[in-house]
């Protein structure tokens, strides 16, 4: 993991975006909670700046 | 085999910017083993320019493959009609391969993605040292199988010097003094008297590039 | 490296991606590689037990995180998904 996080920093992109997470099978709720909180994250880093590169010029925005 | 380790990323990146059509080119062999420049790094690394790539606006196309070896003509010449459609071969296979596809692609450029380092042993996983130079004139017999040429860092042939320290070079305590292994390695086998004898020079004209050698017995097949 | 809990609480520093609007619209598109006995039964779970989570979540199933290559993070980044987790 902590690799991988340096290979995207290597082309500018936050190692934020890349998280590993260990929960058990019974642990439905904290699943949840875990893609919340992700979820917040990569709205507060905004777009990764590939998308910006590649899908953004053409509008490519679902909704 | 042979070791390497990958260039800093924009090292690689100045190399390739203003081609358009680049193929990364892994090994699978030597480079393999120590992560450097087998097929997956090369898909890897293709990976990542081609992030660069579009972050910085560039139209490059980057693709990715590999083969065997780089070192014998017949693991990639399958492949060369294939390889000739691209502006740029960024090699990840060592110096050697990228030597020899140099000589045989014709008008194509071919840079290096790893810097070739040595020749080593894979004492564990991961771990790579150098324990043989490749002289060409071997005296293992005389140092209990402990190389001074590769593992001493002043290629002493008489040792130790006034730099060994408790066990290791004065170099970095990282190093281990080569001629206290050779001292240890001997008192074991009970030659310390080897020890005694001092080793005249070698002849290093047979450690100078460019060097090359035929298998006579094939030779005679050939006539 | 559970980071996260952590992470959501401290103020994160400055990023090292060029700062730019966010376009209007936008939603973060999310990957979770799931471990196939334990992530993605727990998916499986909040799923049974109603609990809602953030839609932006896509789910691949893998038999198991050690199945995880880093070309599969590489690819996904490089398609532009906004952010990767592991959960196992």
């Amino acid at each position: 993991m902590e690799h991988v996080k340096s290979l995207l920093t290597k082309v500018g992109i936050d190692p934020e975006r890349l998280e590993m997470f260990n929960l058990s099978a019974a642990m439905g709720p904290r699943w949840a909670e875990m893609c919340n909180e992700f979820t917040e994250k990569i709205r507060r880093l905004g777009p990764s700046p590939i998308w910006m590169a590649t899908c953004s010029p053409k509008k490519n925005i679902k909704e | 085999m042979i070791t390497g380790e990958q260039k800093p990323f924009e090292e690689i990146w100045n190399m390739v910017k203003d081609f358009k059509k680049v193929l990364v080119f892994g090994c699978n062999t030597c480079v393999a083993i120590c992560h450097a420049g087998g097929g997956k790094e090369a898909e890897i690394l293709a990976s990542l320019l081609r992030m660069r790539a579009a972050e910085e606006g560039a139209a490059i196309e980057i693709n990715h493959a590999a083969v065997e070896r780089h070192c014998e003509p017949e693991f990639f010449q399958p492949v060369m009609e294939n390889i000739r459609t691209y502006d740029l071969i960024l090699s990840t296979a060592c110096g050697v391969g990228v030597n020899l596809l140099s000589e045989n692609i014709g008008d194509i450029p071919v840079f290096p993605a790893i810097n070739t380092e040595f020749f080593g042993a894979v004492p564990r996983a991961g771990e790579f040292t150098e324990l043989c130079a490749g002289c060409g004139n071997c005296i293992l017999h005389l140092t209990g199988g402990i190389c001074p040429i590769a593992r001493c860092s002043k290629s002493l042939l008489n040792g130790p010097c006034g730099g060994t320290n408790n066990g290791n070079c004065e170099v970095s305590p990282d190093i281990k003094c080569a001629w206290v292994l050779i001292y240890d390695r001997m008192k074991k086998l009970n030659k310390l008297d080897l020890m005694k004898e001092i080793n005249e020079a070698k002849d290093w004209s047979k450690a100078q590039g460019p060097r090359n050698f035929k298998v006579k017995v094939l030779e005679e097949i050939k006539k | 490296m559970n980071k996260a809990a952590e992470s959501t609480e401290e103020v994160t520093p400055p990023s090292i991606e060029k700062s730019h609007e966010t376009p209007e619209g936008w939603e973060p598109n999310i990957l979770a590689f799931a471990c196939h006995y334990c992530a993605f039964a727990a998916a499986d779970l909040a799923g049974v037990m109603r609990l809602s989570y953030s839609p932006n979540v896509k789910i691949i199933r893998l038999p198991c995180t050690g199945k995880l290559d880093q070309i599969y993070v590489l690819r996904a980044f490089e398609k532009g998904i906004d952010g990767v987790f592991v959960a196992g």
